[in-house]
């Protein structure tokens, strides 16, 4: 039922001009919510036709249409959960994912984009009469500002965003109205569309030039005296903590004068000692209903700062939480979750995970030790090791049965699966592993009856993990008996994510196990589990630095520099089915060459929504770059009186 | 001191007058000994912690299976208990020491398995069965297990398994090994740096005294687990699991020897005064041997009880450190690495059995402190 | 009495003193710095920080000093009232270590005052009845609190406590009086919830204390003086507390000497499990993430804590006792 309501908008919003009819044919009845009443009587507000502007973007329900009124309440774990909040309500970019996250891109604060052929201009248009929330209007300056004076300053981009760079080239904005400018390049950027509407792209309409400007040396002389007026070290600390800058400081979550446009407005800032963070419905917020009702439904929202992941469950249970779909949405809390529905007056909806494996289990191919990086560089020991795991055992412990044994590859189905890349080497057969091992010279035995390495040595496997990261450790300690059975010395070191990518970033660990990343539509923008391609390719984290320009990588052999290659055709390439077409080309290499080896298929998660809490989507995907619950629109949830 | 004794009959009686009149010509050990028997908690405590650490001798043997061994059938089963008797098929009952065997279903809305114990399914259990293959202290190896099923790949989880469908009991006798070890070798390292320390501080008094009590007073004024937690931060993350077990070792000792340091002074004090130590330095007995023959052996009883109760302590700390994920790390099974599992809603609602490790520490925590109680009263024997 | 004061005070400073240096000692011996904790945190979410970036987070903070260096520079700052800045908050450590500390020392001082109110009764009880049943129950139940560790049980009562109570979640304050003016209603839920922490860390000290005062009654209870004044015929209650009690008492009351630190030790993992707004849970994700003077401040903190403590419990005792202050 809901779906179809679903699809039947998706097809209205296709069409940006039909949305822009629409607005303006609604213009003069908008509803707003009854607390904004009290504040547009006494002129303290415009009415609320003025504040939405003439083509306010329409937000379909989940459900059905809202009521106005209630508290959201949310939990947070630790001192460092900023991204809740960005996932909560800071999703607000030019261009936005669908619901479902086909990969089509709606209208957002861009009423329409346009693209030239070769992919180097991109046209935007803005609504007209969209505000901050402190009332002053949205315009193309806005945004010129971030790229013009925000992302070439050294002191505030000391590390360049690489989505936005095309060969090392920072783009360039031209504006043509308030309302219309072009980002452009001088090379092709075939997938700066995707990610300006992936959670990277809220960087672009998160500053505000009117008051950011303020803090620049460049804009206000006296940008150092208000600095160090403020206790900071120079302008650009006191800049980072006035207005934040990138979408991960946690500053943004600090200071309440800092406009947005956002549908909440923080009240108590995210600071260390805070017991709990709480925001305020933004009047100024340029989203409607289909019944013209100015979106936020719901008038605040609060979250509990909790120390460990166990309060937030028992927050719960005890019809303290309305929405939970992070900390503690692991299989192992399910049972407690169902178990608790009735009593604590919840329900569970399922968040799909299209990420490319459940654990990925990355041989270090580019190990520090030449030996070593001898052993696991050879095809034929990672196929070795893959036939050693027995994955249905694995997935009946770690996941209850739930899964399908797969190697690291884009979720089937996808329009990115590839069947091979996906389905190799999955049978467990030790005595294949072993003859494998044995005819690669692995031969030798050492007087603990495991294998020797070439040069005499004992071939010591350490499997890095992290407690904290899901079941990573249980996972290395099947690994570690399995291996064992094949004369394999695996060790199981568990450690905290520091020390893990310390060794990552110098190249120095032997088996590191990291969740599997983008693995649906995503997998064009982050390839990292396909190839090695950046930091995060935990199997070749050389040649992965040598792509992005960090000190110490290693060129790349040949069938890598193959698979960039293909990959650069495709950010020049402005056709989506031959990008897809390239892709397949990358992931044949990624199958030829078989970096790294999976467990299980990514079971899915789940979100735990309280019966009060109407319009939260059931089945929808969960991933960083669909920082989900921000593409599901959560101001239109609403709480049921 | 009027230990409470039972109400003795004649016999007893006889017996404790005999007694008595040896006592006259006992050594200072008998004296305690004597003294410590009547302490009822205490000597059964003494009998308890004895036990524990036989437990901790021959793990590999009493464990029914190997710790590390997961079953993906037994995700969180819950404990079977023995039962002697089974219906015989022909309406009686026979001896056949026995489990009882689970209906597993998986629920698969809450991903989870329910385990329905089935009285049809019987599986027999003995003593001194093959099992799991280990090495004895790594001598020999064996597969003989005390106690276990007698077709090994059936389930015997006699307090249940966790989450990997490990047996629970097998590893929380594995884990006393560690625990317990800790608190021996532990206190044995803040033994030897308190002794030291102690002995110097009050054998020769004055200034060196007084620095040693300022120091002792400074480490005794520090919150210790920020101090733990800081030290166990510090340790380089690739140490093996053995080397972090030596270095938490030496954490909890770097606090530990205070308290028995303080005892050593306590007792070197007054000791320095007595006619017997005056008299044997009068005779120019060299310091050393004045110290270890001298003084010590009056100390021995003071510094055991004194250790005694520092062992319970350790093994708490080591349990908070692991809990704060900053202890031992897996695969290494210690009480506070399983009581790790406890810390969670999972753990209270739904298997409530990983609570087990808890009621072993306390069970061990309260012994030894009962019995470092009844040393401490017996130490002195000469007292009333 | 000023003068014993005074003197008192002037003992503390070298112990703040190698309380800092210690303190600064164990923030500096992890390996790494908040620069490489930053880099992987932001790794997760597939950002790579360079080494240039590395460097300038390094040089903003001071990190590639010296050693010395940066223990001047921290002592220096802390005697001008500068605790550093928070990496992690991006905040000067001194917005928010002092609420913490504050709710730490009241959950301390709380749990000692409620230690002692138990233990004291307990204690002469178990003196004057040695070998009672009582006595016994009581020796027991003490140690029972001693030996169970203290966040098994923390977790349990939380969960009984907001499950079967309603009492909300952790915290020491329902959401709801958490900005409210004082009242009798923010009393109570403050009490609802502080209950559970001081319950569990009580337990832990309190048979020690039970035995403490048992045995320093039981020493006074032989002395003539007992004898003659139970010969003069007063009655037995009023003698034991008129006399042996209050000269036992004193040794009691200077055991918070040792008695402050565990709680403190103790307050750390317990806040933790039950997320209170304490310094433990941000002292211990400020270890676990390097961020070096948030934990240097808090770890000095909680040595000062003791400290003060200790110089007060003195004070009393000095009031009470005329003949410590000439010892």
């Amino acid at each position: 039922m809901n779906i179809v309501k679903q699809s039947v908008w998706r097809a209205a919003l296709a069409g940006t001009a039909f949305v822009a009819l629409m607005g303006a044919a609604w213009a003069q009845d908008y509803n707003q919510a009854p607390m904004l009443d009290p504040l547009v009587a006494d002129g303290t507000l415009p009415p609320v036709a003025d504040r939405l502007g003439a083509n306010p973007r329409i937000v379909a329900p989940v459900s059905e249409v809202g009521v106005y009124g209630g508290t959201f309440r949310g939990g947070m774990v630790g001192g460092n959960d900023r991204n809740l909040l960005l996932k909560f309500t800071g999703y607000e970019p030019l261009l936005a994912w669908d619901r479902d996250w086909t990969g089509a891109v709606i209208p957002n604060v861009a009423e329409s984009y346009a693209v030239n052929a070769d992919s180097t201009r991109f046209t935007f248009t803005l609504r007209d009469g969209m505000h901050w929330s402190d009332g002053t209007p949205f315009t193309a300056d806005d945004i010129a500002f971030f790229i013009q004076d925000i992302l070439p300053d050294p002191l505030l981009f000391p590390s360049k965003p690489t989505w936005l760079l095309v060969d090392g080239e920072l783009p360039g904005i031209e504006i043509t109205s308030p309302t219309e400018f072009t980002i452009y390049w001088s090379k092709p950027n075939g997938l700066f569309i995707s990610n300006v509407a992936s959670v990277f792209g809220t960087q672009l309409t998160m500053l505000n030039k009117a008051y950011c400007s303020q803090f620049l040396p460049s804009y206000n002389p006296q940008a150092e005296a208000i600095a160090a007026a403020a206790g900071a070290a120079d302008w650009s600390e006191h800049m980072v903590n006035m207005c934040g800058v990138g979408i991960e400081n946690i500053q943004r979550w600090r200071n309440p004068d800092r406009p947005t446009i956002e549908a909440f407005l923080i009240t108590e800032p995210y600071e260390a000692g805070a017991t709990r963070v709480a925001f305020a419905r933004n009047p100024w917020y340029w989203k409607v209903d289909t019944a013209s009702n100015q979106l936020p439904y719901i008038d605040a929202a609060t979250f509990s700062v909790n120390a460990d992941g166990q309060t937030v469950i028992l927050g719960v249970l005890a019809g303290e939480i309305d929405f939970e779909a992070r900390h503690t949405t692991t299989a192992a809390n399910l049972p407690v979750y169902v178990e608790g529905q009735e009593a604590g007056n919840f329900h569970i909806v399922t968040r799909a995970r299209p990420i490319s494996n459940a654990m990925s289990v990355g041989f270090n191919l580019t190990s520090a030790d030449p030996v070593k990086r001898e052993i696991f560089g050879a095809r034929d020991f990672r196929i070795a090791m893959s036939h050693a795991i027995d994955r249905q055992a694995m997935i009946d412990v770690l996941y209850f049965g739930v899964g399908e044994p797969k190697q690291i590859a884009p979720i089937a189905g996808s329009v990115v699966a590839n069947d091979r890349l996906a389905n190799q080497y999955l049978d467990y057969d030790t005595d294949l592993a072993n003859r494998m091992l044995d005819e690669m010279g692995l031969d030798q035995r050492g007087s603990n009856g495991l294998r020797l390495m070439p040069d005499g040595r004992p071939l010591v496997v350490s499997i890095n993990a992290i407690p904290a990261l899901g079941n990573a450790v249980d996972v290395g300690e099947l690994l570690v008996q399995y291996w064992q059975k094949v004369g394999i010395d695996a060790r199981l070191v568990s450690m905290d994510r520091t020390r893990f990518f310390e060794e990552i970033r110098a190249s120095q660990h032997d088996v590191a196990l990291w969740p599997g990343t983008s693995g649906g539509i995503d997998a064009l923008l982050n390839p990292e589990d396909y190839m090695p391609f950046s930091e995060g390719s935990i199997f070749g984290v050389k040649w992965g630095q040598y792509r992005v320009g960090v000190a110490g990588g290693e060129a790349p052999p040949a069938y890598l520099q193959d698979q960039w290659n293909l990959y650069e055709q495709i950010k020049a390439s402005a056709d989506p089915e031959r990008q897809l077409a390239l892709f397949q080309q990358i992931l044949e290499i990624s199958a030829e060459q078989f970096y790294g080896l999976g467990i299980s298929s990514a079971q899915p998660s789940f979100a735990v929504v309280s019966n009060r809490l109407g319009n939260v989507p059931d089945g929808t995907p969960s991933a960083w770059l669909y920082p989900d619950p921000g593409p599901e629109n959560p101001e239109q949830f609403y709480i049921k009186p | 001191m009027t230990a409470p004794v039972p109400p003795s009959d004649g016999a007893d009686l006889l017996d404790r007058q005999t007694a008595a009149g040896s006592l006259h010509a006992a050594g200072q050990w008998a004296l305690i000994w004597h003294k410590f028997r009547r302490h009822k908690v205490a000597y059964a405590s003494l009998i308890l912690v004895g036990l524990i650490y036989l437990v901790a001798l021959f793990a590999e043997a009493l464990a029914p299976s190997d710790p590390g061994k997961f079953d993906p059938r037994y995700t969180f089963a819950p404990p079977q208990a023995i039962s002697l008797f089974a219906p015989d098929g022909a309406g009686g009952t026979r001896f056949v020491p026995h489990v009882t065997g689970f209906d597993i279903t998986l629920d698969q809305q809450s991903f989870r398995r329910v385990f329905v114990p089935d009285p049809d399914q019987i599986i027999p259990i003995g003593l001194f069965v093959r099992g799991d293959p280990y090495r004895m202290w790594g001598l020999f190896d064996t597969d003989l297990h005390l106690i276990g099923p007698l077709d090994p790949g059936q389930p015997m989880f006699l307090l249940g398994a966790d989450r990997l469908g490990r047996d629970l009991l097998s590893r929380i006798i594995h884990g006393t090994r560690v625990s317990m070890s800790i608190g021996l070798v532990g206190v044995g390292l803040s033994l030897f740096i308190g002794m030291v320390l102690g002995g110097v501080s009050g054998y020769y008094g004055g200034l060196t005294d007084r620095a040693i009590q300022r120091v002792i007073e400074f480490i005794r004024s520090i919150p210790t687990i920020p101090l733990w937690l800081g030290l166990a931060a510090a340790m380089p993350k690739e140490w093996p699991p053995l080397q972090v077990y030596f270095a938490i070792l030496v954490i909890l000792s770097l606090v530990g020897w205070t308290e028995i340091a303080r005892v050593v002074r306590g007792r070197f004090l007054s000791l320095r005064t007595e006619d017997f130590v005056i008299a044997a330095r009068l005779d120019g007995v060299s310091e050393y041997r004045l110290i270890m023959t001298h003084m010590m052996p009056s100390l021995y009883s003071h510094i055991i009880a004194a250790i005694t109760l520092a062992i319970p302590n350790m093994i708490l700390a080591e349990t908070a450190l692991s809990f704060l994920g900053l202890g031992l790390q897996p695969p290494i099974v210690s009480w506070g690495v399983l009581l790790q599992d406890t810390q969670n809603l999972r753990a209270i609602t739904q298997a409530p059995w990983l609570f087990a490790p808890g009621v072993v520490v306390v069970v061990a925590v309260l012994a030894l402190n009962f019995l470092g109680d009844g040393l401490r009263d017996a130490a002195d024997p000469y007292e009333k | 009495m000023l003068r014993y004061i005074v003197q008192r005070l002037l003992g503390m400073i070298p112990a703040m003193f190698a309380i800092s240096l210690l303190t600064f000692v164990i923030i500096q011996l992890p390996p790494g710095d908040f620069a490489s904790t930053y880099a992987a945190q932001l790794a997760e979410t597939g950002v790579t920080v360079d080494d240039a970036a590395m460097q300038a987070l390094r040089d903003r903070y001071g990190l590639g000093d010296g050693l010395m260096v940066q223990y001047a520079k921290w002592v220096g700052g802390i005697l001008r009232g500068d605790f550093g800045i928070s990496f992690e908050w991006n905040q000067p450590v001194n917005q928010l270590i002092w609420q913490r500390m504050g709710m730490t020392a009241l959950i301390s001082v709380m749990t000692l005052l409620v230690m002692w109110i138990i233990s004291l009764p307990i204690g002469i009880y178990s003196a004057v009845f040695k070998y009672s049943v009582t006595d016994y129950i009581a020796s027991v139940l003490g140690f029972l609190g001693m030996a169970t560790p203290n966040f098994l049980v923390a977790i349990v009562l939380l969960y009984i406590s907001s499950m079967w109570f309603g009492v909300s979640v952790g915290g020491l304050l329902s959401p709801d009086y958490v900005k409210a003016p004082l009242s009798w209603g923010k009393l109570v839920d403050f009490l609802s919830h502080a209950w559970i922490p001081v319950f569990v860390l009580g337990t832990s000290g309190t048979a020690a204390l039970i035995r403490v005062m048992r045995a320093n009654l039981l020493d006074e209870l032989h002395k003539p003086y007992v004898e003659t004044a139970r010969a003069k015929g007063l009655s037995e209650t009023r003698l034991i507390l008129r006399y042996p009690v209050r000269v036992a008492i004193n040794p009691f009351i200077s055991t918070v000497g040792w008695v402050l630190p565990a709680l403190i030790s103790g307050e750390l993992i317990v806040s933790t499990v039950l997320n209170l707004p304490t310094a433990g849970p941000l002292l211990l994700q400020a270890l676990k993430s390097q961020d070096m003077y948030l934990a240097g401040a808090l770890i000095l903190l909680s040595g000062g804590l003791v400290l003060i403590g200790t110089l007060v419990s003195d004070v009393l005792l000095a009031l009470s006792d005329p003949r410590i202050r000439l010892s």
